[in-house]
């Protein structure tokens, strides 16, 4: 790597069609805010659709002649961004390649072990390993010693300690407010507070923390008065696992939504516990501009909620499903099809139920079983075959073949082909 | 699954194996009646979907009223039965979605015109009912709704060996589902291999294939297929 200042960082993600990362949007803006990385890095952001050809992904960052490239890592784009880090480490033999993110993190060693191209991985929340690993690189120092890095020592695979969470998460500059990320189209992620109050085995959205870390109240009413009145934004993605935290919370944000839903911005389909939804919870929703929301409940059979560690109660369910649809919110029914426990009779009975529900929208996905994740770790004891590669599809259970899985997977599709082809 | 209320709507002339047995010609039901069968399945079930069945809903005169009527009196889906025939004027798929049509099960008996004419006793048969079901997507698409179109293939002796060729032209065609109605004659034990076969090219397709009119059985280790995306009430394949 070169040592003359200024250090050229390039954060590549390989998003969602029409999406930007707001991952590298912290990260970027964390090691913007670095004093001791101040007039010694310079950061370029290249945001690319997942589904752009990895030598063009190579093409464009090698344009870009970065001495540091980091990749945000999902188990959807992991494949590309593997390709890509192989290929860029023939065009720039010198590049020091990092990778962080939920593919790569909980399984830092194997994949520094597989993927040659990669200097290093960034285990947990990014930013304060991130800016730490840049000044350690700066000053000619070993990355290896950075907590919360996996990296080599003499080619050997290593992992420092793990980095303590941050506590305030305020101590995070804002990437709206700060210029480094920008809407896109008219639309904007919001991310209120870290972690998840449940323990899903199948699920890694709260990123394997169990304790819930919020941004500030204050913090959070300026990015969405930033973005809703100098950036015009109309929609808004809250990223939240549950938006219904805490009916407190649910009060608050329906607060700060309403003034702007009255001028016509409108949230993206958000994240509920459906079983929190009264008719005062769902008439709160529709004042903070909630057209739509997302909820399970992922599988109605006992054995499969039971390995999975999901509560699930059947009438109240139903009465939140009710209490939406007579407020306006339609609701977005998920199941997942092989999930440890449920037999074939179970997921068509989960696919009568939501199907019976008449909810508005029904998702049926196939299980990824996700490194960092209950069910990654018990996949023997539990019955769980899957492809190691990423994004790690079921391959059977111990309830259901392969190629039954695959049929019903196939069957959930007419079913949502046809449950959309209403009036 | 989804459910819908069957409303046969008579009249027409099915499309059916003639090697099998000559097709029967009945009349149109009026549409008073259907307007009664109507109210009868959305006052006992608000909200359900209706099926128009029978033999050709596209022919009958009323066919937009009683559309409309459905939608008015509160269906969720509007589904019916074709041959295809009617569609291969593109207004007339413009016009039936327009209408609130959502759902379109076109039948087949083969693959090509060359297998399914034949059996269908009506020379381009075949070629009305691909372009029938192409002008609906196309028609969706220009108008922005959500339709599903489903392959109703009728199975006898004389199509069961081209049943993977069946269900792979409906893939390429880019229908939702498939349904194999098989004829009440049919020799489970001698026909569930071919059966099977369509099914499974509709799985490496990503078309799902339902089966009706075969003992799950018979179907062995695909004895899942005998589940439909969407139940029909009152209706036998």
């Amino acid at each position: 790597m070169s040592n003359g200042p200024p250090q050229k960082v390039a954060l590549v993600g390989l998003n969602s069609p029409g999406y930007r990362s707001l991952a590298l949007g912290y990260v970027r803006a964390y090691a913007q805010a670095d004093s001791r990385l101040a007039g010694k890095s310079g950061f370029m952001t290249l945001d690319l659709d997942v589904t752009v050809d990895p030598w063009w992904v190579a093409y464009r960052v090698a344009a870009l002649e970065p001495e540091v490239v980091g990749f945000s890592v999902t188990c959807w784009n992991a494949r590309s961004i593997y390709d890509a880090c192989r290929l860029l480490k023939k065009i720039l033999p010198d590049v020091f390649i990092v990778v962080g993110g939920p593919e790569v993190a909980p399984i830092a060693e194997q994949v520094l072990k597989a993927q040659p191209a990669i200097d290093a991985v960034v285990r947990g929340e990014g930013e304060e390993t991130f800016a730490e690993l840049l000044s350690v690189l700066l000053r000619g120092r070993s990355p290896w010693r950075v907590e919360g890095v996996t990296a080599r020592r003499d080619g050997e695979v290593v992992s420092a300690p793990d980095r303590v969470l941050i506590g305030d998460l305020d101590s995070i500059p804002s990437p709206y407010l700060t210029g480094v990320l920008e809407s896109v189209e008219g639309s904007a992620y919001i991310e209120t507070y870290r972690g998840c109050p449940h323990r899903c085995g199948y699920c890694f959205e709260g990123k394997g923390f169990s304790r819930i870390r919020s941004f500030s109240k204050e913090r959070v009413e300026a990015e969405i008065a930033h973005l809703a009145s100098a950036a015009g934004i109309l929609l808004f993605s809250f990223i939240d696992p549950v938006f219904n935290l805490t009916p407190e919370r649910l009060g608050w944000l329906t607060g700060v939504m309403e003034p702007y839903a009255r001028d016509g911005v409108r949230l993206h389909t958000i994240e509920v516990d459906i079983e929190r939804i009264g008719s005062d919870e769902a008439a709160m929703l529709r004042r903070a501009g909630v057209a739509s929301v997302e909820t399970g409940p992922q599988s109605v059979g006992e054995r499969a909620l039971e390995v999975c560690r999901r509560s699930f109660d059947r009438e109240r369910f139903v009465a939140g499903v009710s209490a939406a649809k007579a407020a306006g919110i339609s609701v977005e029914c998920d199941l997942i099809i092989g999930l440890p426990g449920d037999t074939a009779a179970d997921v068509l009975a989960g696919m009568r139920f939501v199907a019976d529900l008449d909810p508005g929208a029904l998702q049926m996905s196939t299980l990824h079983v996700l490194p960092g994740t209950d069910l990654w770790q018990r996949a023997d004891e539990v019955g769980l075959a899957f492809d190691p590669a990423p994004p790690h599809e079921v391959v059977s259970t111990g309830e259901i073949t392969f190629g039954d899985l695959r049929r019903l997977e196939v069957m959930g599709n007419a079913l949502m082909d046809h449950y959309r082809a209403r009036l | 699954m989804l459910v819908f209320h069957n409303i046969p709507f008579g009249g027409g002339d099915e499309v059916s194996c003639r090697r099998c047995a000559a097709g029967g010609v009945s009349a149109p039901l009026a549409m008073a009646a259907l307007m009664r069968h109507i109210d009868a399945v959305l006052g006992a079930a608000p909200r359900v979907g209706v099926f128009f069945s029978d033999v050709g809903p596209l022919d009958h005169p009323d066919l937009p009223c009683l559309v409309d009527y459905a939608a008015r009196a509160g269906a969720s889906r509007i589904a019916l039965r074709t041959s295809g025939r009617s569609l291969t004027d593109s207004a007339a798929a413009v016009s039936l979605l327009r209408g609130g049509v959502r759902i379109v099960e076109v039948t087949f008996l083969g693959s090509c015109a060359e297998a399914h004419d034949p059996l269908a006793g009506t020379p381009g048969a075949f070629k009305a009912a691909a372009t029938g079901v192409g002008n609906l997507l196309d028609a969706a698409e220009t108008l922005g709704v959500r339709v599903a179109v489903r392959g109703r293939v009728r199975v006898c002796r004389h199509n069961l060996q081209d049943l993977p060729a069946t269900v792979m032209r409906l893939a390429e065609m880019g229908v939702s589902s498939i349904l194999l109605a098989c004829d009440s004659a049919l020799d489970s034990r001698r026909s569930g291999d071919w059966v099977a076969a369509g099914c499974d090219t509709g799985t490496v397709n990503r078309v799902w294939v339902a089966v009706s009119g075969m003992d799950r059985d018979a179907l062995g280790d695909k004895a899942l297929h005998a589940f439909d995306a969407i139940t029909i009430s009152g209706v036998d394949g």
